[in-house]
């Protein structure tokens, strides 16, 4: 994997860059955010790291940038602040996934690992979870390879569950997905549906936080 | 003094322009007030006149013949420039116009341009006389026809010119003996706040006694007891912040103290020892991140700084930070679960109640042991609402709860990675909303309840 690594620090950069080949990721290495702005549109990185305080520009500006101009790329923007105003800015502007000054080296390649992951997946019309496949571009459903006929609204909820890779999806942002224009489903509906979702697709495979929300799990425990 | 000194308008100046517009207004309005009165005795002065005019006009008629008559209006003539030669303003006298009813006879002689006393009305009339429109008071007789002609603009302009001229003198003589008296005044009352001020500024940087003055005054009193509280609050700043320096740079020690060993060992050493001392090293680096990552934490969560206020749905807030924790709590197996309103909308600093819900189910998970319950609740009630968080681990002894929320108290957990700030970034919060935590034995007589108390407003 190829990663594009954008920090103006010498010492964190030549670190990073180190401890990432030792994770096996190969990685071009830029401090500026002129050079960033040139390097970055040439689509031969899988992963971008980002850090908000560049010498000539704020990072989230670049980012800002890339996303309206259709750059895909996954992204972690990388920071000294954890401000939640400027996480929750990173996270809107387009970033895949926050970390905050100082990590661990093990965090950012598992982090790496998860946005790629979650990228090349999400980029595919057809999500495997475990033995769970689900085709957004046909709104299909299979367990084993064997299909489950679902109503549009339970399709829904897997989907927005899918789409979590493996975190908890708050119920209130359930209810959201499921009506992104409209009035949100109250809970008592969102309730109904995973009940729905978990008789046809397996009861251990969509777990509760009781209180908070649901996650999908990839194997049936 | 600072240079601004010279731009910044000085009080004195202001009393004294607001004291010298009053008096002139005042001294206006008497101008108005006596104008006034002096006009309305015009009325009584046109009466007179045209009394005069209808006197003369019979004492006249009892004259047996024209030379006579003649003779007495020349007589009256003279009188007029008599006394107009006595007028130091110089103002022209009134003309008195006297005629024959015939029109034969015209005392004095008619000149052309002259008004005519025959084509008058009898009593007040205008008439043009020599170009100029005066003031005509018309009486008729039985032969004779007697008009006194006046110019009455000019001695009403006349009247206020002197009635002007004689205020004008009072005033300057008046403003001064007001005004004095007033500056010396201003002086002497501004002189504490001058006093007040010279001692503030004379201050060492580090003294935060409270400020004395040698005579107090009822005026002065709040400013000198908000800068004593200003001090006082200062001072509390300044000592807790040295104190949390202190601290800080004691609890970073350590882990230096381990990541410099370690490095040494990686030095040296080869095998199994040098892989134990990499894994140390990082040990000892993770803590010291911690360390400062909670640290930052506390430093935000600044309770001498009232957070900011925003509206937002509380329960969301909270359904997404145990969303964010659920991965930590899988990985002890524990089980976290929430229990609340669906929806809770309320006036918050968002970033402070995250803070301390993270903390507090961190705390839990951290030190609950592998299976723990953390179980959130959230109650609200008309004045204020509630955030529990209990779990069923080993707990606090009692005898422990009050210092449980003392910076760097670590209890006798064994965990490395603690820094011992969580419980006291959650007082900070909570404290920084109005609110306050306390630390119960947990519902079935074991673990921990912590409760935040918030207002609700």
């Amino acid at each position: 994997m190829h990663l594009l690594l954008i920090e103006d620090d010498l010492d964190l950069g030549a670190s990073l860059q180190q401890a990432l080949r030792g994770a096996g990721f190969s990685s071009e290495w830029l401090r500026t955010a002129a050079d960033a702005r040139r390097f970055a549109a040439d689509g031969a990185h899988h992963c971008i790291l980002l850090d908000l305080g560049l010498p000539d520009g704020h990072g989230l500006d670049l980012l800002r940038e890339w996303r309206r101009d259709g750059l895909t790329v996954p992204l972690i923007v990388i920071t000294a602040s954890d401000a939640l105003d400027d996480r929750l800015a990173g996270l809107d502007e387009g970033a895949d996934d926050f970390i905050v000054k100082p990590f661990a080296v093990a965090e950012l390649v598992s982090r790496v690992r998860a946005v790629t992951r979650r990228a090349a997946q999400q980029a595919a019309s057809v999500w495997t979870i475990g033995a769970l496949a689900i085709d957004t571009a046909q709104r299909l459903c299979t367990v084993d390879g064997e299909a489950v006929a679902l109503s549009q609204r339970e399709f829904d909820v897997l989907a927005a569950l899918a789409r979590a890779g493996g975190s908890v999806v708050p119920k209130h942002r359930l209810a959201q997905a499921l009506a992104p224009l409209g009035e949100p489903l109250d809970f008592n509906a969102i309730e109904v549906h995973v009940h729905n979702l978990r008789r046809k697709v397996g009861a251990t495979r969509v777990k509760t936080v009781r209180g908070v929300g649901y996650l999908l799990v990839g194997e049936a425990a | 003094m600072s240079p601004v000194t010279g731009r910044v308008p000085r009080l004195q100046r202001r009393v004294l322009l607001t004291m010298v517009s009053v008096v002139v207004a005042l001294f206006m309005a008497i101008f108005a007030l006596i104008l006034w009165g002096a006009l309305k005795h015009e009325g009584e002065l046109d009466g007179s006149l045209l009394r005069s005019t209808q006197g003369l006009a019979r004492a006249l008629d009892r004259m047996p013949d024209d030379a006579g008559a003649t003779a007495g209006v020349s007589v009256f003539l003279h009188l007029i420039s008599e006394v107009a030669a006595r007028d130091p303003r110089g103002e022209p006298p009134p003309q008195l116009l006297v005629a024959r009813k015939d029109g034969a006879l015209r005392v004095p002689a008619a000149e052309p341009g002259d008004a005519d006393p025959l084509r008058l009305p009898e009593g007040f009339s205008d008439a043009v006389h020599r170009g100029q429109t005066l003031r005509a008071y018309t009486a008729h007789g039985q032969r004779w026809i007697v008009t006194l002609l006046d110019d009455n603009v000019r001695r009403t302009r006349w009247a206020a010119r002197d009635v002007a001229l004689e205020l004008l003198g009072y005033m300057a003589l008046a403003l001064p003996v007001l005004l004095v008296p007033v500056w010396l005044a201003l002086r002497a009352a501004l002189a504490p706040l001058q006093k007040l001020s010279d001692q503030v500024a004379a201050r060492a940087p580090g003294d935060m006694s409270p400020i004395t003055l040698p005579r107090g005054y009822r005026e002065l009193l709040p400013l000198q007891t908000a800068l004593n509280r200003l001090f006082e609050r200062v001072a509390a700043t300044f000592t807790r912040e040295k104190a949390f320096v202190h601290d800080a740079a004691h609890e970073l020690r350590t882990p230096l103290a381990v990541i410099s060993a370690q490095a040494h060992v990686l030095q040296i050493s080869d095998g199994p020892a040098r892989h134990e001392a990499a894994r140390r090293l990082q040990g000892a680096v993770a803590r010291a991140s911690h360390l400062a990552h909670q640290l930052l934490r506390l430093a935000q969560a600044d309770a001498t700084v009232l957070a900011p206020r925003q509206t937002i749905d509380v329960m969301n807030l909270v359904r997404d930070t145990l969303a964010g924790m659920a991965e930590l709590a899988a990985e002890h197996d524990a089980e976290l679960s929430l229990s609340g309103p669906d929806s809770a909308e309320l006036a918050t600093d968002p970033r402070a109640l995250r803070s301390m819900l993270c903390n507090l189910v961190d705390n839990a998970l951290r030190y609950g042991g592998r299976g723990v319950q953390v179980e959130v609740t959230v109650e609200f009630e008309a004045a204020a609402w509630r955030l529990h968080v209990d779990d069923n681990g080993p707990g606090i002894a009692e005898a422990q709860h009050a210092q449980a929320f003392e910076r760097f108290w670590r209890g006798k957990a064994e965990d490395e990675r603690g820094a011992g700030l969580g419980l006291a970034i959650v007082r900070e919060a909570a404290r920084s909303l109005g609110g306050d935590v306390s630390l119960q034995t947990g519902p079935q007589g074991r673990g921990c309840r912590f409760t935040v108390n918030l207002p609700r407003r």
